[in-house]
């Protein structure tokens, strides 16, 4: 009975993936945050610091512009996806069903996460090309395991924003300007260091904080060993999802309350 | 076995009037809905638009949330007993939301028997057949934004039933059809009551809950005005006949005089294509024919015609009746 059900949780999330993922192809909005976000924030990052004579930092930009890329997908196009529910009146419907509601969402979340590795890799293309940075990965194998973690991370508190867009249809402007402090105390868009101290605990909840810190050691070289800060990730996770998953019992219930999940 | 039950079901909505001044304004969406669904019943619920016809659907379906009173479905609270009542039920709603238009409707079966646990080797088996039954075999492998409205229609009962429910709730499912789909529909709901489904039906169109259902209750602003069987609420206007006039431009207070005339119960205008069709309700052979073209002198008439009520006019002089309580 338990093995029947992890197979129906499986098929859940596996279908779930592959319906996000046919229905991206053709978004207008995944192009312009896989493609042409990155190239823009790419150029603008880097050329900040090396025109501030901060070429040491251009790996930094790079990878940190690489994680906003992926964050910013993953947070517009899963709060896309529930927009998208509502728009097609399938909300009700799949809130119907007995699977749960995190479970569906997660699978298309994660969809979303694992096409944003693109992203990644446009970043380090524009990198290359824009600027002529001599970009290499000096411990792929821990970049690509770091990669992973942060993708499943990404996805897991891009669910916790999510939770909004269940709740009202306007959870997309909160959403954009909650955005912007995830940047910052990420230390994707500035060093840390140049952070007050009071924003450290703050940065260190984060995943994309200790995913800018993997890649970077990863990429250049120069981390010891990457097994504690993976560790850190994969418990961030799991926070994220039990956080998650309270917000979506909370959320799911207001929502059939307020009765607002056909307005779009 | 009672399927449905409800006692005093209320729901209430805040809507918010203004823009400076902003006021909350409690809109009664249900008010006190007592009702009994027996299993295998194929029930309708009629009423005008706005009457709580899809509200009362979305509670008993587990997608919204009751402000008060009790719903009870298999005779578990809709609230507490959601995780077990929903792989039960089935949802249908009209129109052409509630599928994934990017995907073929043979995907977008597999979808949601995945997500009702549907075992892989039942799908298998189901969707074919599903598919069959609403006659969208050929099409399946389609994307459904190709569809015309009656095939996403038909899709939407076919995914509806993909868990082979006990219950299915059908909301307003013809509504835009088509006069033929919408009768290919009625034969495939009339099929699933025979199969032993227990339907719950809303609609405004008459002729469809006169033609398919066990019982029917009328609604209006929130509240149930009768319950019974189409035969049974025909007898309200047993005794009355319709005069059928249709013309051209008829004026207001012409109207408001046919409605004044002592012997009419009650007026119905129909807009058709380019006149109107004027249904008066009167005593059964009151000979008033005369009487009402003399109202109507000016008004240019193309048809008059005297025919025995149907249940469309006792639900017009039932609402009728309550709007003229207000």
């Amino acid at each position: 009975m338990k093995m029947a059900n992890f197979r129906s949780t499986f098929r859940i999330l596996r279908n779930s993936v592959i319906l996000q993922m046919k229905s991206n192809v053709i978004s207008s909005d995944f192009i312009s945050t896989l493609f042409i976000q990155p190239v823009i924030f790419t150029i603008i990052s880097v050329g900040t610091y090396l025109y501030g004579n901060k070429p040491d930092f251009g790996l930094f930009a790079i990878t940190g512009t690489g994680l906003i890329a992926i964050w910013n997908n993953n947070l517009f196009t899963s709060g896309e996806i529930i927009r998208g529910e509502r728009r097609t009146g399938t909300l009700s419907l799949i809130m119907a069903t007995p699977s749960s509601l995190l479970l569906i969402l997660l699978g298309k979340s994660f969809a979303n996460a694992i096409t944003s590795v693109f992203a990644m890799g446009i970043t380090f293309l524009t990198g290359m090309l824009a600027f002529h940075l001599p970009i290499g990965i000096s411990n792929p194998l821990a970049f690509l395991i770091g990669l992973i973690l942060i993708i499943v991370s990404i996805t897991c508190l891009g669910l916790v924003f999510g939770s909004l867009f269940i709740l009202t249809r306007n959870a997309g402007e909160f959403v954009s300007v909650a955005n912007f402090p995830v940047y910052i105390l990420s230390g994707l868009s500035i060093p840390l260091t140049l952070l007050p101290l009071w924003t450290r605990p703050l940065s260190q909840f984060l995943t994309p904080t200790w995913g800018n810190i993997i890649l970077n050691e990863a990429a250049s070289g120069s981390g010891g060993n990457m097994l504690p800060n993976y560790l850190v990730i994969v418990g961030l996770s799991i926070i994220y999802l039990v956080i998650a998953r309270i917000l979506y019992k909370r959320v799911e219930y207001l929502a059939l309350r307020a009765g607002t999940l056909e307005q779009w | 076995m009672t399927i449905i039950f409800t006692e005093n079901l209320r729901r209430t909505y805040q809507t918010i009037t203004g823009i400076i001044r902003r006021k909350k304004k409690e809109i009664v969406a249900l008010d006190g809905v007592d009702l009994s669904i027996q299993s295998g019943e194929l029930f309708g619920l009629l009423g005008p638009n706005g009457a709580g016809k899809t509200t009362i659907t979305r509670i008993l379906a587990t997608v919204l949330l009751p402000t008060s009173g009790t719903a009870q479905v298999f005779g578990l609270d809709i609230v507490k007993g959601v995780k077990q009542i929903r792989p039960r039920i089935g949802l249908v709603f009209g129109g052409e939301r509630g599928l994934y238009w990017r995907l073929s409707g043979r995907d977008n079966l597999q979808y949601f028997a995945d997500l009702y646990k549907v075992p892989p080797e039942v799908a298998k088996r189901r969707i074919p057949e599903l598919l069959e039954m609403v006659g969208l075999t050929d099409r399946a492998n389609e994307r459904i934004e190709g569809y015309s409205r009656g095939m996403k229609q038909r899709l939407h009962i076919a995914r509806g039933l993909i868990h082979d429910p006990e219950l299915l709730f059908l909301d307003e499912p013809t509504i835009g059809l088509d006069p033929l789909a919408a009768r290919d529909l009625r034969e495939v709901i009339r099929g699933l009551n025979q199969a032993g489904k227990t339907i719950f039906l809303t609609s405004h169109y008459m002729f469809e809950i006169d033609a398919l259902c066990n019982r029917v209750a009328i609604m209006n602003k929130g509240k149930i005005l009768v319950m019974d069987t189409p035969s049974a609420l025909k007898k309200v206007v047993a005794n009355l006949e319709v005069v059928e006039i249709e013309c051209f431009g008829i004026p207001e207070e012409l109207i408001l005089k046919l409605r004044a005339h002592p012997s009419v119960q009650a007026v119905n205008i129909e807009r058709l294509e380019h006149s109107q069709l004027v249904q008066i309700q009167a005593p059964a052979g009151a000979e008033l024919v005369k009487e009402f073209l003399g109202i109507l002198e000016g008004v240019q008439v193309r048809k008059v015609v005297t025919r025995q009520p149907t249940l469309e006019d006792a639900y017009v002089k039932l609402v009728g009746e309550e709007s003229k309580k207000v």
